[in-house]
């Protein structure tokens, strides 16, 4: 891909202070997201995959500024959104929403879907007072529900429906760029698959860039078309989604594809169990953070950090052992 | 024949409710062999924990009522059981681990002693001896250096070794069954991978039989040798695994199997059960799935359908989808 990103990621570094002592000073830093660089072109899906802790929410909530990151540059069509004041970052923000995991925690209860999608839409003064009402039946519409829901509370709806009803509120600002930060997690399998439907419908119909962060490598294998893993705080491998299932390089990725369970009981295949857990990301193994669980380690992997290479076109890793 | 530990008999299990006594899990009739592994699955609200809970007879009464249907182990009638009786079985011959493991242990007492009471209480050993056993039951699910971890409290642990110390908990006193609901929902995948792998290993070793619980369809594939699958607190299909998912007989399972992405297979687009699960107190007509069945018609819509049995599997459709042609969906 030639084009401009549309967002571009570099260098990205957000620690979480530990306070403590008599006068609160930090003590320790949770580092979670500890300096990742990657871009996202318009239109298409990147895929953020992790396990619990590797820093993936910290990521989303970062590059829409939503929380102050320790350093780095996030660049949205080229503007260094950290350096932009207020009102313009208030701006921006109609370019860039987000769509949270839990359907539940994410709705205000005390106010109607009518609500909630007008107030979005008065704020923003993206419509006129008179017109906010039949736009948010426009939306609601656009994401499967039906117009006598716009008096309903979120107590009234279903976990699915809650879910599109989130969709609704990031589309109302009518944006370029969506972070859903696991948004099917919560949800059952056959309501699942509608979600993602809806999703890919949206993207086609408006033009969407999203980055979709998920632990299920199966959902994120099925909407991305490109995918980043991380683990401890650093992104290991970024590449097509094709390259990264069939020629996954780096071993962690190797060992997440294989743990997931495969709804194929006739399969046979091997299995890498991975030994351990995940260290701690106060402080983080030195050398690779991947060397206390991995089967390939040598010791420089426990001495040098591996650099972030291009081992073959669009296929980003960061082992020393790939060549 | 295999050895029934385990025979399940047309349980009804219902909630007294501001709608009135609805039904949860309502005639669901299963066996599990010894050394087997039957697999549960189902969406949220299909009555899948309440049939564990019943078995265990740990439906909170009120509001909960195990209203019919008969509990064999090994032959009794556990629903016949005083509280007293069953507190024999509950945790020695029955053993349950839950989705949760830091809700199900008590934060202020050490691993150990948790491990330790059912040792003492159901095998008599002085509490030297218990904690001993616990030490080794730590060791057999792979807590690295156990003679520490067995003093250490349950928010020292992570979710990974809590469930293993759950694990420990439920196999301690050799159970002949055990029940685990969900086991591993709240971990991370190589995680779940470990648990799974002990639990394979668990089996292998110790021979009992294992009811597994769970709404991910790749889970069963990997564990189970035969499925159940409830929608709506009845069984619609039960099968040997590989033919379950192979040709799945109800459209429900069908539906259930297309709609899920996977890794070794590209969809272009996700299969869509339409609507969602109905409502326990307000129940379709007929055949429970058929709002949201592609096939239904007015047979459907009027009369409910019986679980029928034919070459060792069971469906409750009346157009099953194996009466098709070899080759094609319908």
């Amino acid at each position: 891909m030639s084009k401009q990103p549309l967002l571009r990621v570099e260098n990205l570094v957000k620690y979480h202070p530990i306070k403590g002592g008599l006068f609160a000073r930090t003590v320790h830093d949770v580092k979670a997201v500890d300096g990742i660089s990657f871009d996202i072109f318009p239109g298409e899906t990147v895929g953020l995959v992790g396990e619990s802790g590797c820093g993936k929410t910290t990521v989303g909530r970062t590059i829409l500024n939503l929380t102050p990151p320790t350093s780095g540059k996030v660049y949205f069509e080229g503007k260094d959104i950290f350096a932009l004041d207020k009102g313009k970052m208030r701006k921006l923000r109609q370019d860039m929403q987000i769509v949270f995991q839990d359907p539940y925690g994410s709705l205000n209860p005390r106010m109607t879907v009518g609500d909630m999608l007008t107030e979005v839409l008065l704020v923003h003064k993206i419509v006129a007072r008179n017109q906010a009402k039949r736009r948010s039946i426009e939306l609601l519409d656009v994401v499967g529900l039906s117009d006598y829901h716009i008096d309903r509370y979120p107590h009234e709806f279903s976990g699915g429906q809650r879910q599109r009803l989130g969709v609704a509120r990031a589309l109302a600002l009518r944006p370029k760029f969506i972070v859903c930060d696991e948004p099917v997690s919560a949800l059952d399998v056959s309501i699942q698959s509608q979600v993602l439907n809806l999703l890919e419908d949206l993207q086609d119909e408006f033009g969407l860039t999203y980055l979709f962060i998920a632990h299920d490598l199966s959902v994120v294998k099925h909407i991305s078309d490109r995918i980043a893993v991380m683990y401890l705080g650093k992104i290991v491998e970024m590449t097509s989604k094709r390259a990264l299932y069939e020629t996954p390089l780096h071993p962690y990725t190797q060992a997440l594809l294989s743990a997931v369970p495969i709804a194929n009981p006739e399969l046979k295949r091997e299995q890498i169990i991975l030994e351990g857990e995940v260290p701690s990301p106060i402080k983080p193994p030195s050398g690779c953070r991947f060397h206390t669980r991995c089967a390939y380690v040598k010791p420089m992997c426990r001495e040098l950090v591996p650099e972030w290479r291009e081992v073959r076109p669009a296929h980003h890793v960061a082992c020393h052992l790939v060549s | 024949m295999a050895e029934r530990v385990l025979d399940v008999r047309n349980l009804k299990t219902s909630f007294h409710t501001a709608y009135g006594l609805i039904p949860a899990v309502d005639g669901v009739s299963f066996h599990v062999d010894k050394g087997e592994t039957l697999g549960v699955v189902g969406e949220s609200g299909c009555g899948k924990s309440v049939t564990a809970l019943s078995v265990m007879r740990l439906v909170p009464e009120p509001p909960g009522v195990i209203e019919q249907g008969e509990i064999l182990f090994e032959g009794k009638n556990l629903l016949s059981f005083s509280e007293h009786q069953m507190r024999r079985i509950r945790g020695n011959e029955i053993a349950m681990i839950f989705q949760e493991p830091l809700t199900s242990l008590n934060p202020v007492y050490t691993i150990g002693d948790q491990i330790a009471e059912a040792i003492m209480l159901h095998q008599g050993l002085s509490q030297a001896k218990a904690i001993g056993r616990s030490i080794e039951m730590l060791r057999l699910v792979g807590i690295p250096l156990p003679e520490r971890r067995v003093r250490a409290y349950p928010f020292e642990l992570s979710g990974g070794m809590r469930q293993r110390v759950m694990i420990a908990m439920g196999l301690s006193c050799n159970p002949s069954v055990l029940i685990a609901d969900e086991p591993t929902t709240a971990l991370d995948v190589t995680i779940q991978a470990q648990i799974l792998r002990l639990m394979r290993q668990l089996k292998q070793e110790m021979g009992m039989a294992i009811l597994l619980i769970t709404h991910d369809l790749g889970v069963v594939a990997e564990m189970a040798q035969r499925v159940v699958v409830m929608y709506a607190g009845k069984i619609v299909e039960e099968a040997p695994v590989a033919f379950l998912f192979r040709r799945p007989w109800h459209p429900y399972t069908a539906g259930l199997l297309a709609s899920i992405p996977q890794l070794d297979v590209e969809r272009k687009r996700l299969h869509v059960i339409k609507g969602t699960v109905p409502n326990l107190a307000d129940m379709p007509e007929g055949c429970r799935f058929n709002p949201r069945c592609p096939y239904a018609d007015d047979q459907c819509r009027a009369y409910e359908p019986e679980l029928q049995e034919r070459d060792g599997r069971k469906v409750r459709c009346w157009h099953p989808l194996s009466q098709d042609e070899e080759g094609t969906s319908k």
